[in-house]
């Protein structure tokens, strides 16, 4: 099942992740996560870094977890993200795998 | 000097230089399609990069019309392709990030300017970052915009904003350029768009924003925040935006006014047909 959330980043911007889940309900983890919007990355290839470090994560992880797996590829000089975070991802990947959480 | 000789100069020693000291060379406003105008600022990073070109500074029109996407955006979540194909307007992956651009051929002047990372240094020789050089470069804008008459400010991260005008006296600060930019193999790619008039309504119609955002309230919110040197100066003629552009890139600059080679011109008409013209390229997201 796929799970999407948007974000526009305050300052920044537009961010939306896109999060295939798998798995019993025990068990489920992301087994595919696209990054895309009008955001800037240095260099563009670290897209699919950073979309790889999430995968394999549970769906039912904190945003913490996301944002460590994230911090582990986002190497200082190596990637420089722009208009958008760590954190931003992993809030919006969280948003798209709670949507009840975002329900008013 | 010799352009040979300062091609020489610029690849073996590599010298601490400020924009003052670079040789640049300029290409006029040209037009062409959407795949070609990519190819090219492709081609030239790469003739840059070898040291087969100056640093280029280049400014064209896009003609279809063409909407581009910026590298990390859906291309399904973003363009009305049906809409696109109806109106002949072409769709496009650039290589930079950024937002969804309406290319209009009467609507705007997009530049590129292609330059060694390591050249694009500040005063002391310290290379400019990615914030500094937006900075930079699109001083260049605000100045030509100067020319015409229109005061502009880059506002951070990539948009250059002018001030217009209102009937009560007072005036606010509106989008009227924007800005992309890459840094692959060493060389620094920005390129963006100064806004000459502006069609919300026909933008609207190729892009998807939700027939919600086509409402008439929703338009006059995207007028709201974004203008035109039409709007701001309607006695501005594009022939009279680009000679103040033109102005504004190159004063204080050593340039002469070149071509593209034809290694360059082959080049981009291989990456136009193998890359930008093709799916697996422009719906890769």
């Amino acid at each position: 099942m796929q799970y999407v959330a948007t974000t526009k980043v305050s300052g920044g911007k537009l961010l939306r992740v896109k999060a295939d889940v798998e798995g019993l309900e025990s068990n489920r983890v992301l087994s595919a996560v696209s990054l895309t919007g009008d955001f800037f990355m240095h260099p563009e290839d670290g897209v699919v870094a950073l979309e790889s470090a999430l995968v394999g994560a549970s769906s039912d992880a904190a945003i913490g977890e996301y944002v460590s797996r994230l911090n582990d590829v986002i190497v200082p000089g190596k990637f420089e993200l722009i208009g958008f975070s760590a954190s931003n991802i992993a809030q919006t990947l969280w948003n798209a795998l709670h949507p009840e959480a975002s329900v008013v | 000097m010799p352009s040979i000789l300062k091609l020489l100069l610029y690849k073996f020693y590599e010298p601490v230089m400020s924009f003052s000291d670079i040789s640049w060379r300029l290409i006029e406003l040209e037009t062409h399609d959407a795949f070609t105008n990519m190819a090219l600022d492709e081609a030239c990073c790469e003739s840059v990069a070898s040291g087969g070109a100056l640093p280029t500074i280049r400014f064209y029109r896009w003609q279809p019309s063409a909407v581009s996407i910026g590298y990390f955006q859906s291309l399904e979540d973003e363009i009305n392709v049906e809409a696109c194909a109806a109106a002949g307007v072409d769709i496009i992956r650039r290589r930079t990030g950024g937002g969804a651009v309406y290319h209009d051929y009467e609507g705007e002047i997009t530049y590129s300017v292609i330059v060694p990372e390591k050249m694009l240094s500040d005063a002391s020789g310290t290379t400019l970052g990615i914030t500094e050089s937006y900075h930079e470069i699109c001083g260049w804008i605000v100045r030509g915009l100067a020319g015409v008459g229109i005061e502009a400010d880059f506002k951070p991260i990539n948009d250059i904003v002018a001030k217009v005008g209102l009937p009560d006296g007072s005036a606010v600060f509106k989008k009227i350029s924007g800005n992309a930019q890459t840094r692959r193999g060493g060389v620094v790619l920005q390129h963006g768009t100064i806004l000459f008039n502006v069609d919300v309504r026909k933008m609207f119609s190729l892009l998807k924003v939700g027939k919600e955002k086509i409402a008439d309230k929703m338009i006059a919110a995207v007028e709201e925040r974004v203008t035109s040197v039409t709007h701001v100066k309607p006695e501005v003629t594009r022939e009279a935006l680009y000679d103040a552009l033109r102005a504004g890139f190159t004063d204080g600059k050593k340039f002469e006014v070149g071509a593209w080679s034809a290694e360059e011109l082959e080049r981009a008409r291989i990456l136009a047909d193998e890359r930008y013209k093709t799916k697996e390229w422009n719906e890769m997201r």
